[in-house]
């Protein structure tokens, strides 16, 4: 196994930064990896959803683009790239940036906005800057462009020099191949009209006065045209520069070059007699390497990254020194030989500044640190991985909760757990995991998770985890296929309306989600946010794995779903059925049915009720226990029973329902009920239990094959009809009801349904084995 | 002794299809003009109707279009009807399904006394039985209350043995065989027509209405082919999208539709436009897999055009295989070579023949039974 790489790719999405200097840098980096010791790594580039798409000429420099920044760490070790860490929101890798099990990377640029005045006007973006620059002292490893910006990172941050690595910065290869073009055409004569070029910019610090300064003492002193061809230039700034030449635009020396492409940049370059590049401060200076590489000779400020390129002092003058400069440039003007010698003695800077040459330095200082990296994957893997769970938890009354709770108690063997809830405490004992606080950033902060897993459902439980989650995505257990609900709850009736549209691309009417959230005629899960955050996604069912697959393209892991309920044979026998009865004070004689869970629409209880009405008229002496909280549907239940006159055979409660209850009417009864209106893939506890204390059930046939359900659960189609259903039930009545009948089948599918089974999955899904 | 007939589904509907064809086919031929229409007032009672309306229903039958529809509607929305009134040996007939509450409620409050002198024509048992067919929106509370309330009244009849079996042995799970059983009529598109030598086209004719658990997908996967290959093959559906149809099934018969000239898709045929396609036709194809009769392939005989069947029909019960070719297993494949077999003229002939020759039950037949039925006992 080999690490992954995590890279924030966030600078090649931003418009302001992907076709500028960092955004050159880092996608000729990442170009450059295919050829370096990390070419066969895993890199997964990290995108924001918020930003614009990453242009696909990055996204195919990466193995995976995702957005979610929260990814288990595999036991042969993850790399954090952080490709500019001081442009962009740095709560986007706060998972990265505090985990100590990654090897976080940072590329330098410079520190021009701290060490230069003006950068910085407010308060808040002072404050802004400064937690940038302490943010750094969290990673490992530095690549700054320069030597200069090493000494500065180590000035300011008292970093050691064994973890910075200087890799220089390149010059795109499309500059150099466009100079070898032109060097093998005939070369034009520099002396009939000599001109001088300054790439500038409308930064002030570019310092394009020094050179227009220059260049006008020169035409004074030669009493001829000696033009000073510039860059783009903003319109107040260039109305400084034409005052400084002392003339309009187009009436003298000073000409505006504005938007040249990389043909008429190497062209400018390669005749000039000179660049200038007078910069009070740079963190690299391309423009220097980039006319080298075209074939002209630099003449450049004295600032240290230019010192540390050019090294001579014959090209040198301080930035502020326009005689100095204009001294240099009369000196080529004069003597013919004096710019090929220069253009000799600079040619080799462009030699080490090639794409290929600063990839290499990049990726052998990253294959270094990952190899000087203390004890490494062995170390790891001596020690139980970690894991953070934010998930709905006991007293919480959910399923989830409850499924979450034995999850817990069975990792114990295998992790070292904390539960992240909003659950009230204190959270019931049981297995051995830390209650780690509500749900929030602390996470990602605490940083010393292996994994940090999300459980996601369908109830507002799930709320504050839907929160985090479209932050930061990661591992997730996804319980329910549809999304509806939680969606419909959070955003409000607008915004979900919203979402519908966005993923439906089409308009959407109230009436519509009105159907869809009595889970009919649904045209999408509501899932789509969540699989785009999801890495892995962990599903219960192969039905919904397929689901997923055929509907929207995506691969999840499946593991298996397990029963909440814990019986053994014994209870499930004769003597432990007829005293669960007697606590319910449930009569021997009477057939009882009962089918579990949340009372709501959508499973299918109104049939249910209409098949008590007809097993009765079969003179099936049968009673009905809705055995779950069965408020939300209390006045359909009023009405229906009325219809039908089955008010006196059919009963609910409007509370949870206890534990002990609940185990009580698994073992009483004589057959479940568990209907679904809606499929999906969808898997469903209370069936899992009723397999788990071998009690014969009758279930919608598309809920019993997700449930992988053995053959003492018979099955009706969907769309539901109590008659078939009632049938069903009559034919358990009329058979044999011991449950003894059905222990192999129940065994068997326990083999596969238990929560060791189910965290043996888990540990192979997160690659934490 | 007067015998009543309750028409308040075909009075809130009057359609020329379904159930109302039914109903209106007892209205004209009801023997010796002794029927009383009647209807379920808003009010809540049942209320008697002028005699009028039945020749006016009659009439809308043979002429459709006319103004007969709208003196139809005139005497349903004429406020103030009286009450009907009973007397012990008067019979009210219902010869309609309704999943309606109101009416529902009406004969659930209705004593011992007064069941005793309903008659129920119960139609098919489908959606209890068959529901994965249907669609999700079908409200069953409502269906079953329906259902609840026929399962317990004295005297129901049936449109065939199987909706006989499925009402005893499955709604009310008795071995106790109750009711009775009567053949809807097949000369409903006209009298039975002289046999005709000459050979038909390549054409084949489906007739009702288009719904899941009729097939229609399996039929066009297995004309896809044919149409594509075979000259001159034609291909036509008579008969409107059902309820539960996907909407998938429509764009899939509108895109072959464009491509093959031979397909049409005609969803509201008048009796003359479905008489004259059967007519033309080697064979109609009915291949259903749940229904309570299934009209067509009777009506389809009684024309002397041969058949294509699913195995099973309930309309065909006691026939055997004369005119018909059944198609099993029910695939596209067998469906395809079942069709196939039609192109030979001599099949054809052969088949047609034998259609020509069943002794069929017409509507006449099947109301005189009603009528005799309804008498008190």
């Amino acid at each position: 196994m080999e690490p992954v790489i995590y890279g924030d790719l966030r600078c090649l999405q931003d418009p302001a930064y992907a076709l500028r200097g960092i955004g050159h840098h880092t996608a000729a980096v990442l170009r450059g990896r295919g050829r370096s010791r990390c070419a066969s790594w895993k890199l997964v580039g990290l995108v924001d959803d918020n930003l614009d798409a990453l242009p696909a000429e990055f996204a195919a420099l990466a193995n995976d683009v995702s957005p979610s920044r929260n990814p288990s760490i595999p036991r042969s070790g993850a790399i954090f790239l952080d490709f500019s860490p001081m442009t962009h929101d740095p709560r986007f890798s706060l998972r990265f940036a505090a985990n100590p099990d990654f090897l976080k990377a940072a590329v330098i640029y410079d520190f021009i906005p701290f060490d230069w005045p003006g950068y910085l006007p407010h308060v808040a973006s002072r404050i802004d800057y400064l937690s940038k620059i302490a943010r750094l002292r969290s990673f490992d490893l530095y690549l700054p462009i320069s030597r200069y910006s090493a000494g500065r990172l180590a000035a300011i941050l008292s970093i050691s020099p064994s973890r910075i690595a200087v890799t220089g910065a390149s010059v795109r290869s499309r500059l150099y191949d466009l100079a070898q073009v032109r060097r093998a055409a005939p070369p034009p004569p520099q002396n009939e009209h000599p001109y001088f070029f300054s790439l500038g910019g409308d930064d002030r610090r570019k310092n394009t006065e020094t050179a227009v300064a220059a260049v006008r003492r020169l035409n004074d002193m030669h009493s001829r045209l000696i033009p000073l061809k510039v860059g783009d230039h903003g319109h107040g700034y260039k109305a400084d520069l034409l005052r400084i030449a002392g003339h309009e635009e187009g009436g003298g020396f000073l000409e505006f070059r504005p938007g040249v492409d990389d043909e008429a940049l190497v062209d400018l370059m390669a005749g000039a007699t000179a660049t200038i590049c007078p910069s009070r401060i740079e963190g690299f200076s391309l423009p220097v390497v980039e006319a080298i590489a075209c074939g002209s000779p630099v003449a450049a400020s004295d600032c240290e990254a230019h010192s540390e390129l050019l090294g001579q002092s014959g090209a040198l003058f301080p930035a502020t020194d326009s005689l100095a400069l204009a001294d240099i440039l009369d000196s080529l003007l004069q003597c013919p030989e004096r710019r090929p010698q220069l253009l000799r003695e600079q040619a080799p800077i462009a030699e080490q500044f090639r794409e290929p040459q600063v990839a290499a330095r990049f990726w052998n200082a990253i294959a270094d640190a990952m190899d000087a990296r203390p004890g490494g994957p062995a170390l790891r893997s001596a020690r139980k991985p970690r894991l953070a769970l934010l998930a709905p938890y006991p007293p919480q009354e959910s399923g989830v909760a409850l499924f979450t709770q034995k999850t817990v108690e069975a990792a114990a063997r295998f992790f070292d757990v904390d539960v992240y809830t909003n659950a009230p405490r204190p959270l019931p004992p049981g297995g051995t995991f830390r209650d780690a606080g509500l749900i929030g950033r602390a996470a990602l902060l605490k940083g010393r998770y292996d994994s940090i897993i999300s459980v996601i459902g369908n109830s507002p439980f799930h709320t504050p985890i839907f929160e985090l989650f479209e932050e930061y995505g990661g591992p997730c257990i996804l319980h329910d296929s549809r999304l509806t609900h939680i969606y419909h709850f959070r955003l409000g009736p607008e915004r979900f309306r919203d979402l519908a549209v966005k993923a439906l691309g089409r308009p959407v009417t109230t009436d519509e989600i009105e159907i869809w959230l009595q889970d009919r005629d649904l045209p999408s899960l509501f899932v789509e946010p969540v699989i785009r955050k999801a890495t892995p996604l962990i599903v219960h069912t192969r039905h919904f794995q397929s689901l997923l697959r055929r509907r929207y393209g995506v691969h999840a892991e499946l593991t298996t779903f397990c029963p909440n309920m814990p019986f053994d044979e014994q209870e499930i026998g004769a003597a432990g059925r007829r005293a669960a009865r007697e606590r319910l004070g449930i009569s021997p004689g009477v057939f009882l049915v009962s089918t579990f869970g949340f009372g709501e629409k959508g499973k299918g209880i109104d049939s249910c009720v209409i098949a008590a009405e007809l097993l009765r008229a079969w003179n099936i002496p049968v009673e009905l226990h809705i055995v779950g909280n069965a408020g939300r549907i209390e006045s359909e239940l009023v009405r229906l029973t009325g219809l039908y006159g089955v008010d006196d055979i059919v009963h609910w409660g409007n509370t949870f329902v206890s534990a002990q209850t609940y185990r009580d009417f698994m073992l009483a009864s004589d057959a479940a009920v568990q209907l679904r209106s809606y499929g999906f893939g969808q898997a469903s506890a209370a069936l899992a239990d009723c397999i788990n204390a071998a009690l014969p059930c009758v279930a919608t046939s598309e809920l019993a094959e997700a449930g992988d359900a053995p053959e003492f659960v018979r099955t009706v189609p969907y769309p539901i009809s109590p008659l078939l259903v009632a049938e069903q039930l009559a034919a358990i009545w009329e058979g044999p009801r011991e449950r003894t009948l059905w222990y192999d089948a129940r065994r068997a599918y326990l083999s596969t349904h238990n929560f060791d089974f189910y965290i043996e999955r888990l540990r192979q899904i997160l690659e934490l084995t | 002794m007067s015998v009543s007939i309750d028409l308040t589904e075909f009075l809130r509907n009057p359609i020329h299809s379904g159930i109302q064809r039914v109903t209106a086919q007892i209205c004209r031929n009801w023997p010796d003009g002794d029927l009383r229409p009647v209807h379920l007032a808003p009010q809540g009672h049942l209320a008697a109707l002028p005699d009028e309306l039945l020749p006016a229903i009659a009439h809308s039958f043979e002429c459709p279009g006319g103004s007969w529809v709208e003196r139809i509607q005139e005497i349903r929305d004429t406020p103030g009807w009286p009450g009907a009134e009973f007397s012990a040996r008067d019979t009210l007939l219902v010869p309609e399904l309704f999943y309606d509450p109101r009416r529902v409620a009406f004969f659930r409050r209705m004593d011992r006394t007064g069941l005793e002198r309903c008659r129920f024509v119960v139609y098919d048992l489908l959606p209890l039985v068959y529901p994965q067919y249907f669609a999700s929106w079908v409200p069953m509370d409502i269906v079953c209350a329906y259902f609840q309330m026929i399962r317990g009244v004295p005297h129901c009849a049936f449109i065939s043995r199987s909706t006989q079996e499925d009402y005893c042995r499955r709604l009310r799970r008795s071995r106790e065989t109750k009711g009775v059983v009567f053949r809807l009529g097949s000369d409903g598109l006209g009298p039975k027509p002289a046999p005709v030598a000459s050979a038909r086209p390549l054409k084949f004719t489906v007739v009702g209405r288009l719904e899941p658990w009729k097939n229609p997908s399996l039929i066009l996967d297995a004309f896809e082919p044919l149409l594509r290959d075979v000259a001159g093959l034609q291909l036509h559906f008579l008969g409107p999208l059902g309820d539960h149809i996907e909407p998938s099934l429509a764009a899939r018969l509108e895109v072959m539709a464009a491509h093959h000239p031979g397909l049409s898709h005609c969803p509201h045929p008048d009796d003359g436009t479905m008489r004259r396609h059967i007519d033309e036709s080697r064979a109609t194809i009915f291949v259903s897999v749940a229904e309570g009769f299934g009209l067509p392939p009777v009506e389809s005989l009684w024309r002397g055009t041969p058949v294509i069947v699913s195995r099973g029909l309930p309309s065909l019960e006691g026939y055997g295989p004369a005119g018909l070719h059944v198609v099993e297993p029910l695939d596209a494949a067998n469906l395809r070579s079942a069709v196939t077999a039609f192109f030979d003229d001599a099949y054809w002939r052969q088949k047609s023949q034998e259609a020509g020759g069943l002794d069929l039950p017409t509507w006449r037949s099947f109301t005189q039974e009603l009528a005799q039925w309804c008498q008190p006992r």
